[in-house]
C-alpha cells in the first residue's frame, strides 16, 4: 500500500513536472543550420569516446519562494550505457543510483532503499534521462524533446526550448554550456516561466577514469 | 384390494394372446427412449446442487457470487530463485495480452493507477470533501511551530534535491503535506493485502510472484465453458510462460472443471462397476440365462428414466446420472421378486402375477411416494433426482409385472436359482436375533447424539491436490482476499447506498482495526457526508486556523530561508470551492475496476460492498448486535456454512417426517393390520437408526448430498419390509428370503458403487446409504421374521 501511495504521490508530482514527450511543433532551426551541425558534430565527436564520466557539481536554485539561493553540492558518476550515481553531499546528504532498469534512492543518513524499477518511479526516470542526456551529450534524446539553438559556437552554448506544451507551462528554456576545448558539459541552466532558475555547474570531470567498484550496487 | 391386483392377472391373460405385440411395443418404447437419449445433454454444473428458493442460504449464495473476486480468474506466476522480477512481469504482460475473447474480456497484471493530471485535481478537491473529524483533530495537532518547521525542512530538502526540479508547484501548494491525509485513505481501497507494485505490476513482497486478474464471460457454473476456458488457458500458459516460471490458475471455473471431470470419470466407474456386479450377482443367484431377462429390466429402466427426465428437463445433471447405479440396484428388486414367484411350476402364472403384484406394487408405490418427498427440496438437483427415481421405479413396476412374466414364461430355458433344491432357510434363533438387534439399536441411538450437520460446501467439493496447493500458495502470498466476508450496504439509489455505507464504515471502525476494512466510504462518502466534511473543512480554516497556518508558515519559513509569499498557492487552494466527489470522478482517475467491483447496480437497488476478514466474531456482530447498521447484509463463507447447516437440519427433519408419514399411510392401506404395518416398518427404522448411529460414531457428517441417503434408506427399507411381511404372512419360504437377499445385495452394490467415486459428494451418499442398508437388509431378513414368528 505504501508503494501505491508513493506512486500516486509521484503521479501528482508529474502533473507539475515537464512532460518528456515530444509534440508536433516545428523545430527551431536556429540562426545557422551549418553552425548547429558543426557544433553538434563536435559534441558528438567528444562524447563518442566517453565510456565513463565522473565529477563534482554545484547546484544553485534561485526561486521566488526562497529568500536566498539554495546551494547544494555533490558528486556524480556515470557509466554508459545505463549506470548513474547522483550524490548530494551538502547541505543534506541524499541521492539515487540507477543501474539499468533498477534504481535505489536514499535520504539523510538512511541507507539506500530496496531496488525498484526506474519505470516504476517516473520522476526518477525523468531525472535520470535528463542527467544522462546532459552529461553524455545525448543530442538525439535532447532534440526529441527540445528545439535546440546554438547560441554560441565556441565554447558551445545551446538553448533548448521545450517542444511539449505541458513542459512549456513551467519551463521557458534550458541553456547548456560546454567546456571550451573539451566540449564536455559545463553548466546547465533551467529557466522557468515565472523567473525561477536552477543552475548546475559540473567541474573536476574525469573522463573514462576507473570508477570505484560497487558504486552502482 | 385384491380386485385392484386382479387387473394384473387379467392383463396377463389379455397379453398372453398378444405377446408379439407386447414385445414390439416394449421394443419401440425402449427404442424411443434411445432416440431421446441420442442428444443427451448432461451438465456437471454445480447450480442444481445449490438452493434455488428465497431462503437466506439461497440469497447469500447469490450474493457471494457478487464478491469482487468471485467470478474472476486469477493466475499466479511464480518464479524460481533465478527468475528476475523483470522476467516475471514481462511474462505476466505477455500472458495478459494473450488472454482474449471468447474466454477473456479483460486481463490485467497491475492496478489501474490514476492518471496524474486528473488525480491531482481530484485530490485537491477531495481534501475538503473527505475531511473527517479525525482528520480535523490530526491537522490541528500539526499546526504547531515544531511540526510546521519539520514539514518545511522536508520541503526545503526536496527542493534542493533533483526531484525538487519538478516538485516545486506541489510543494508550494501543499507545504503541510495534507495530501497524505487523502493518500492514507487509499489504504482502504486495497483489496489485495499482500500486494506490492513493481513497474506497475502486482508483485508479492518476496518479489517471486506476480498476479494476473482476468474477467471472463464464462459463468462459473458452466462446466462446458469452464472446461474450454481451462484448456485455452493451459495452451496459453504452455505457449507464453517460459520454463522456470510456474503458473497456477485459481478460479471458481477451475473447481467447476475439476468437479465435472471427476463426476464424469466417476459416472463411468459407478455405472460400469454397478452394472457388471449386479449382473454377476443375478447370474450367480439365478443360475439361468433367464436371469439376464431380470437384469434387462433395471437396464431398460435406466434408459427410460433418463429419457423421461430429459423430457421434463433440458438437461440431466451428472449427479442424477450417478444415481443411475442406485436406480439399477433399487429397480431390480421388483423383477427379482417376480422371477422367484414365477419359479413355482405348480401354480398358474396368472395367479402368481396377481399375488406378487401385491408386494411389488405396494413396495414400488411406497418407494415412489417416498422419493416424491424430495420434490419438496430446495435443491433443484434433488428434485430432478426425485423425478428420475420416480420414473425409474414406475417403469420397473410396469416391466416387472406386465412384460417380464411373459418373457419368463414363453422363452425357452428353466427358471432356476441358487439352493433351489435345498430346503434350508435363512432363519436364526429368534431370541438371539432380537436381543442382538435391540442392543445394536440402543448403541446406535446413543451414538446419534454425536451426529453433525455440515453446511460447508468445500468439504463436498472435489478439490484436486494442485488446486488445493495453488489456493494455499495464493493465500500465503497475497493474503486471504478471496475469503473475505462481504458486507452489502443496500439502498434504492447510489446516494442511499453510500449513506448506509458511511454508517457501516463508522460502525466497523469502532470494532475492527482500520487496516482490516476495505471500503469506499473514506474516499467516496455520500453527498450528505461530503457536505458535512466540506463544512468541517471550511470551519476548520475559518476558525483562526488559516491565520495560524499563515503565521507559522511565514515565521518558520523565514527561518529556513523561504520568502514570505512562498506558499501563496496553498492559501489559494483553501479558498477554492470544492465540488462533490462522484463515482464517475473516481472511475475517470483510474479506479474504474474497483468501482465496478465495489458498487453494484441493478434496476431496483444499489449495493456498495465492504470487505472485512470472515470471522465468527463478525458474524455474531451482525446477528446479535442491535446497534449494527440497518440496511447492511453480511455475506460470508462462515455464515453461509451456518445457514446451509441450519437448512440441512430443516430439510432432514422435513424429509424424515414426510417420508415416514407417507410410508405409514401406504403400508397401513396395504396391510390394514397394525402388527403387519409395524413389522414392515422395522427395516426402515432399523436402517435409519443404524445409519445415524454409525455416522455419529464414525464422525461422518450430514451434508447437502448425503441427506438424500435418508430417503433412499426409507425407500429401500420399506420395499424390503413390505416384501418380507407379504412373504411371511402369505406362506413363508426361503425363496422369499433369497429374493430379498438378492434385492438387498444389488441395492447395496448399486450404492456401494457410489462409494468408489472420487467425488466427495457421491462418496458421501454411497457410504451413508450403505450404512443404512447394513441395518435394513439384516432387519428385513432376520428381525422381521423373528418378530413375526409366533411362540410355539
Amino acid at each position: 500500500m505504501r508503494t501505491i501511495i508513493a506512486i500516486l504521490m509521484l503521479c501528482c508530482i508529474l502533473v507539475a513536472a515537464p512532460a518528456a514527450s515530444a509534440e508536433g511543433e516545428p523545430a527551431d532551426q536556429g540562426p545557422s543550420a551549418a553552425g548547429k551541425a558543426g557544433a553538434f558534430a563536435r559534441i558528438s565527436k567528444t562524447v563518442s569516446g566517453v565510456k565513463t564520466i565522473a565529477g563534482a557539481f554545484r547546484q544553485e536554485r534561485r526561486l521566488a519562494m526562497l529568500a536566498r539561493p539554495a546551494v547544494s553540492t555533490g558528486r556524480f558518476y556515470c557509466m554508459k550505457p545505463d549506470k548513474l550515481r547522483w550524490e548530494l553531499i551538502n547541505p543534506e546528504p541524499s541521492g539515487f543510483l540507477v543501474n539499468g532498469d533498477l534504481a535505489k534512492q536514499w535520504k539523510g543518513k538512511e541507507g539506500p532503499s530496496d531496488a525498484f524499477e526506474t519505470k516504476q518511479n517516473p520522476l526518477i526516470k525523468l531525472i535520470v534521462d535528463q542527467i544522462f542526456a546532459w552529461t553524455t551529450g545525448d543530442l538525439k534524446w535532447l532534440e526529441q524533446r527540445y528545439s535546440i539553438n546554438v547560441v554560441q559556437d565556441d565554447p558551445i552554448i545551446l538553448k533548448l526550448v521545450p517542444r511539449s506544451t505541458k513542459e512549456k507551462k513551467y519551463v521557458d528554456h534550458l541553456r547548456i554550456s560546454f567546456e571550451a576545448g573539451t566540449n564536455y558539459v559545463h553548466v546547465v541552466n533551467i529557466l522557468e516561466k515565472g523567473g525561477d532558475s536552477t543552475r548546475i555547474e559540473f567541474f573536476d570531470l574525469v573522463i573514462n577514469g576507473q570508477l570505484q567498484q560497487g558504486l552502482f550496487e | 384390494m385384491d380386485a385392484c391386483f386382479s387387473i394384473f392377472s387379467s392383463l396377463y391373460s389379455f397379453l398372453s394372446r398378444r405377446r408379439v405385440l407386447l414385445y414390439c411395443a416394449t421394443f419401440v418404447v425402449i427404442l424411443l427412449a434411445a432416440f431421446v437419449l441420442r442428444n443427451i445433454k448432461m451438465n456437471e454444473d454445480i447450480a442444481p446442487l445449490l438452493p434455488d428458493d428465497q431462503s437466506e442460504a439461497a440469497k447469500d449464495f447469490a450474493l457471494l457470487q457478487k464478491a469482487p473476486f468471485a467470478n474472476k480468474v486469477l493466475i499466479n506466476l511464480r518464479g524460481t530463485a533465478g527468475t528476475s522480477r523483470k522476467e516475471l512481469t514481462e511474462t505476466a504482460d505477455r500472458m495478459s495480452l494473450a488472454m482474449t475473447l471468447p474466454y477473456f474480456t479483460r486481463a490485467v497484471s497491475g492496478p489501474s493507477l490514476p492518471s496524474a493530471e486528473e488525480f491531482q485535481t481530484w485530490f485537491t478537491n477531495a481534501l475538503p470533501q473527505t475531511f473527517t473529524n479525525d482528520d480535523s483533530i490530526k491537522l490541528q495537532k500539526t499546526l504547531t511551530a515544531q511540526e510546521v518547521r519539520s514539514r518545511l525542512q522536508n520541503v526545503y530538502a526536496q527542493l534542493t534535491g533533483p526531484e525538487g526540479w519538478f516538485m516545486k508547484p506541489l510543494l508550494q501548494s501543499d507545504p503541510l503535506d495534507l495530501k497524505s491525509t487523502v493518500l492514507e485513505k487509499l489504504r482502504h481501497m486495497n483489496v489485495i493485502p499482500g500486494m506490492g507494485l513493481y513497474n506497475n505490476h502486482f508483485i508479492s513482497p518476496d518479489g517471486k510472484n506476480t498476479l494476473i486478474i482476468a474477467e471472463t464471460p464464462v459463468k462459473m457454473t458452466d462446466s462446458k465453458g469452464s472446461r474450454e476456458l481451462a484448456e485455452d488457458l493451459k495452451a496459453l500458459i504452455k505457449r507464453v510462460v517460459p520454463p522456470g516460471i510456474e503458473a497456477s490458475v485459481i478460479s471458481g471455473h477451475a473447481y467447476t472443471t475439476a468437479n465435472a471431470e471427476t463426476i464424469k470419470k466417476d459416472l463411468f466407474v459407478i455405472l460400469s462397476s454397478a452394472g457388471v456386479v449386479i449382473f454377476l450377482l443375478i447370474l450367480f443367484f439365478l443360475r439361468s440365462w433367464k436371469g439376464v431377462l431380470v437384469f434387462l429390466v433395471p437396464s431398460s429402466v435406466l434408459c427410460l428414466a433418463t429419457a423421461g427426465t430429459l423430457l421434463i428437463y433440458d438437461s440431466v445433471s451428472a449427479v442424477t446420472m450417478a444415481f443411475g447405479a442406485v436406480l439399477l440396484g433399487i429397480s431390480d428388486d421388483y423383477p427379482i421378486l417376480v422371477y422367484f414367484a414365477l419359479c413355482s411350476k405348480e401354480r398358474d402364472p396368472k395367479t402368481i402375477v396377481r399375488e406378487v403384484a401385491h408386494p411389488v406394487m405396494f413396495g414400488g408405490l411406497t418407494t415412489i411416494v417416498t422419493f416424491a418427498v424430495m420434490l419438496l427440496s430446495t435443491l433443484p438437483g434433488q428434485r430432478q433426482l426425485a423425478v428420475f427415481s420416480m420414473i425409474g421405479v414406475a417403469v420397473s413396476l410396469v416391466f416387472s409385472l406386465i412384460v417380464l412374466p411373459h418373457l419368463l414364461q414363453t422363452l425357452p430355458g428353466e427358471k432356476r436359482y441358487i439352493g433351489a433344491r435345498s430346503s434350508r432357510s435363512l432363519s436364526l434363533p429368534r431370541r438371539g436375533v432380537l436381543v442382538f438387534w435391540l442392543l445394536i439399536m440402543a448403541l446406535c441411538l446413543w451414538q446419534t447424539g454425536r451426529l453433525h450437520f455440515s453446511g460447508d460446501l468445500q468439504s463436498i467439493n472435489f478439490v484436486p491436490e494442485d488446486l488445493q496447493k495453488a489456493e494455499q500458495h495464493l493465500s500465503k502470498t497475497w493474503g486471504d482476499f478471496r475469503g473475505s466476508a462481504v458486507l452489502f450496504a443496500e439502498g434504492s439509489d447510489l446516494e442511499s447506498s453510500l449513506s448506509v455505507n458511511d454508517s457501516l464504515f463508522a460502525y466497523l471502525s469502532e470494532k475492527l482495526p482500520s487496516g482490516q476494512i476495505v471500503s469506499l466510504a473514506p474516499l467516496l462518502p455520500s453527498t450528505a457526508t461530503q457536505q458535512a466534511n466540506a463544512r468541517r473543512w471550511k470551519d476548520f480554516w475559518a476558525d483562526g486556523n488559516e491565520r495560524l497556518a499563515g503565521k507559522l508558515l511565514s515565521e518558520e519559513g523565514a527561518q529556513l530561508g523561504f520568502s514570505p509569499d512562498a506558499f501563496a498557492p496553498f492559501f489559494e487552494m483553501l479558498k477554492r470551492h470544492p465540488y462533490p466527489i462522484t463515482l464517475e470522478d473516481l472511475k475517470k482517475i483510474g479506479f474504474g475496476d474497483l468501482m465496478g467491483s465495489m458498487v453494484l447496480k441493478n434496476d431496483k437497488k444499489v449495493q456498495t460492498l465492504t470487505l472485512v476478514p470472515d470471522t465468527q466474531g463478525l458474524v455474531d456482530l451482525f446477528e446479535k448486535d442491535e446497534k449494527s447498521p440497518k440496511g447492511v447484509r453480511l455475506v460470508s463463507q462462515g455464515r453461509f456454512k451456518g445457514l446451509i447447516g441450519k437448512a440441512l437440519v430443516g430439510n432432514f427433519t422435513r424429509y424424515i417426517i414426510f417420508a415416514l408419514l407417507v410410508i405409514v399411510v401406504a403400508v397401513g392401506v396395504l396391510f390394514r393390520d397394525p402388527k403387519k404395518v409395524l413389522l414392515a416398518l422395522v427395516p426402515v427404522v432399523t436402517g435409519l437408526i443404524f445409519m445415524l448411529g454409525a455416522m455419529g460414531s464414525l464422525g461422518i457428517e450430514f451434508n447437502l448430498f448425503n441427506i438424500v441417503a435418508a430417503i433412499l434408506v426409507i425407500g429401500l427399507g420399506v420395499d424390503l419390509g413390505i416384501f418380507m411381511v407379504c412373504n411371511i404372512t402369505e406362506g413363508y419360504d426361503h425363496t422369499a428370503n433369497l429374493a430379498i437377499l438378492l434385492g438387498g445385495l444389488t441395492s447395496f452394490v448399486g450404492l456401494g458403487a457410489l462409494a468408489l467415486a472420487q467425488h466427495p459428494a457421491l462418496t458421501s451418499i454411497g457410504i451413508t446409504v450403505m450404512l443404512g442398508l447394513c441395518g435394513v437388509i439384516p432387519a428385513a431378513l432376520f428381525v422381521v421374521p423373528a418378530l413375526y414368528r409366533k411362540t410355539p
